[in-house]
C-alpha cells in the first residue's frame, strides 16, 4: 500500500507531472508545471486528421509538456515505451511492487470508468497508476475527482492501441525523491520559448499564424458545404477547444494562472498584470467557441466573415500579448542570457 | 474567466463527473473551481455522441437492403472511421473499404476476421450481428 495523494486538475499530462512531482517531495503547482514545460500554444494542422476533421491544438503536442518540464528542471524521469504488451506489463507491475506511482499513456476510448460520452479514440490522454490488486489497478485519473480501478485486460489494451500517436505502452515515473528547488530563474526562459513559438512559428500552422489561417479556412465555408458537413466542422472546433483537455478555453486559463503564480514569485506588477490580460483573452476564446456552437445549431446566422474576423481579433490580441510578454523577459531572471531554446525543439 | 461566470449546468456530457478549471475569483486570484460543463462544450460533445449515434442507425438500414457490412456497424459502434479502423489492424485503408463492402467482408479469411474482431474487442463470431 503507498500512500499516493490523487490531485484532480486541469489538464491530463500538466497534472500527471504535477502529481508525480508531490509524490516524490516537489509540490509544485499544476499551473507551473504547464507553464514551466512551456505548454501553451496554438496549432491548427489541416493535414493530420481526427475523424475527418483537421487537428486544432491549444497546447504543446502530446507528450511535450512533461518531456520539456524534464529539460527546464532537471527531473530525475524515466521514459520507457514498448514492443512488446507483456514486457509492457512485466515492467509496470515490477515498477508498482516497488512502491512507484507510474504515469502512463494510454487511449481514452478503452478506459471503462470514462463516461460514455467522452470516451472518443484519443489517443495520447495521461494517468497514473499507483497500485496493484490481483488483476486489477487503481488508477488516478485526474480528468476526475475520484480514483478508479480498472482491470489488467482494459489497461493493457488502452496502453497498447494502435494507429496515431500510438502509446506503445509508454510509462513514465521519477527514479528518486526530488527536493523542491527555487524556479524563479526558470520562469523567464519559460515564457520566453512559449512567447517565440506563438510569434515566430516555424511552420504557418503553428502559434497567431496558425489562428489566421484557421480564420481563413472558416472564411472558405459556403452554402457549397453542406449544412450537416459545415456545422460539424464548428462543433469540432468547439469540441478540440472546449471539451478535449481541459474545459473552457482552458490552457489560456492554466497559463494565466502560471503567470500569476510567477509574478508572485518574482515580485512583478507588470507580470501580475499579464495574467488579467490573458484571462481576457481566454474569455473571447469562450466567445468564439459560444459563436461557432450558435451557428452550428443554427441560432444564429451562419457568418463566415464573421468568424474570420473573430479569428483574426483573437491572432491580432495574441500577437500584442505575446510580444508585450516577450519583452518583459528581458527584465526577470535568466532573461539577459542566450538561452538554447532552439535545442529544447 | 471569473468564478462567478461558472454556469451551474446539468451535463448530460460529463454524467455528474465535475471538471477542473481555472478561474479569477472575487480577490482577482486564479483559484481551481469545479465546473459542471457549459453549453457550447456540452453542444459539441454531444454533437459528436449522436453523429456515431446516426451512422449507426442509418449503417443497420444498409446492411437490411444489402448494401453495407456488419463491420462497419461496429466501426461506428466504437466510434472509428476507415483511417482510425485501418491504423488499428495495421492493413492498408484500400483493403478496408474492401472488407467493409458486403461483398468483401464475405470473403474475409478467418486469420483477418480474427484480426479485426480483436481490435474491436469482440468474439469473431460476434462479427456478423449487428443489433
Amino acid at each position: 500500500m503507498i500512500d499516493f495523494k490523487h490531485r484532480q486538475g486541469s489538464h491530463c499530462e500538466s497534472s500527471a507531472a504535477a502529481s508525480l512531482l508531490a509524490h516524490h517531495g516537489w509540490p509544485l503547482s499544476e499551473a507551473m508545471c504547464f507553464g514551466l514545460a512551456a505548454g501553451l500554444s496554438f496549432s491548427y494542422l489541416p493535414f493530420v486528421k481526427i475523424y475527418g476533421m483537421p487537428l486544432v491544438a491549444y497546447r504543446a503536442l502530446p507528450g511535450r509538456i512533461i518531456a520539456r518540464l524534464q529539460r527546464r528542471l532537471r527531473l530525475p524521469l524515466q521514459m520507457q515505451q514498448f514492443t512488446s504488451s507483456v514486457a509492457g506489463q512485466v515492467r509496470l507491475d515490477a515498477l508498482l511492487a516497488q512502491g512507484q506511482p507510474v504515469g502512463l499513456q494510454a487511449c481514452i476510448y478503452w478506459l471503462p470508468y470514462i463516461p460514455e460520452n467522452l470516451r472518443f479514440h484519443f489517443n495520447a490522454h495521461n494517468l497514473i497508476v499507483y497500485e496493484q490488486h490481483g488483476d486489477s489497478y487503481t488508477v488516478s485519473d485526474s480528468v476526475f475527482e475520484e480514483t478508479h480501478s480498472i482491470a489488467r485486460d482494459d489497461l493493457q489494451r488502452a496502453r497498447f492501441v494502435r494507429g496515431k500517436l500510438a502509446p506503445k505502452g509508454r510509462l513514465f515515473y521519477l527514479s528518486r525523491d526530488v527536493a523542491a528547488q527555487d524556479v524563479c530563474d526558470q520562469i523567464g526562459p519559460a515564457i520566453k520559448q512559449v512567447a517565440k513559438e506563438m510569434l515566430q512559428p516555424v511552420l504557418p500552422w503553428i502559434g497567431v499564424k496558425g489562428i489566421r489561417f484557421l480564420g481563413k479556412k472558416l472564411r472558405e465555408l459556403d452554402e457549397k458545404n453542406s449544412p450537416r458537413d459545415t456545422a460539424r466542422l464548428l462543433l469540432h472546433i468547439v469540441r478540440m477547444q472546449e471539451v478535449i483537455g481541459t474545459g473552457g478555453a482552458g490552457f489560456r486559463f492554466l497559463y494565466a494562472a502560471f503567470l500569476q503564480e510567477s509574478a508572485q514569485c518574482l515580485q512583478s506588477e507588470l507580470l501580475a498584470q499579464k495574467a488579467i490580460e490573458l484571462t481576457e483573452i481566454g474569455d473571447d476564446w469562450r466567445q468564439f467557441a459560444s459563436e461557432l456552437a450558435r451557428m452550428a445549431k443554427g441560432r444564429a446566422p451562419l457568418s463566415p466573415r464573421t468568424l474570420q474576423e473573430t479569428a483574426n481579433h483573437l491572432a491580432a490580441q495574441e500577437t500584442r500579448f505575446f510580444r508585450a510578454l516577450l519583452a518583459l523577459t528581458a527584465q526577470l531572471p535568466g532573461g539577459q542570457q542566450q538561452h538554447a531554446d532552439a535545442k529544447d525543439r | 474567466m471569473r468564478t462567478t461566470e461558472l454556469e451551474t449546468l446539468d451535463s448530460t456530457l460529463l454524467s455528474g463527473q465535475r471538471r477542473v478549471v481555472y478561474a479569477l475569483n472575487e480577490a482577482g486570484q486564479y483559484q481551481a473551481v469545479h465546473s459542471a460543463g457549459w453549453e457550447p462544450e456540452e453542444q459539441a460533445g454531444l454533437d459528436e455522441v449522436a453523429w456515431f449515434h446516426h451512422l449507426q442507425t442509418e449503417c443497420k438500414a444498409r446492411i437490411q437492403q444489402g448494401l453495407d457490412s456488419p463491420l462497419r456497424y461496429h466501426m461506428y459502434r466504437l466510434r472509428l472511421d476507415e483511417s482510425l479502423l485501418a491504423e488499428a489492424v495495421g492493413l492498408w485503408s484500400w483493403r478496408v473499404k474492401r472488407h467493409l463492402q458486403p461483398k468483401g467482408f464475405a470473403k474475409l479469411s478467418p486469420a483477418l476476421r480474427a484480426r479485426y474482431a480483436q481490435v474491436l474487442g469482440m468474439q469473431a463470431q460476434d462479427l456478423d450481428s449487428y443489433d
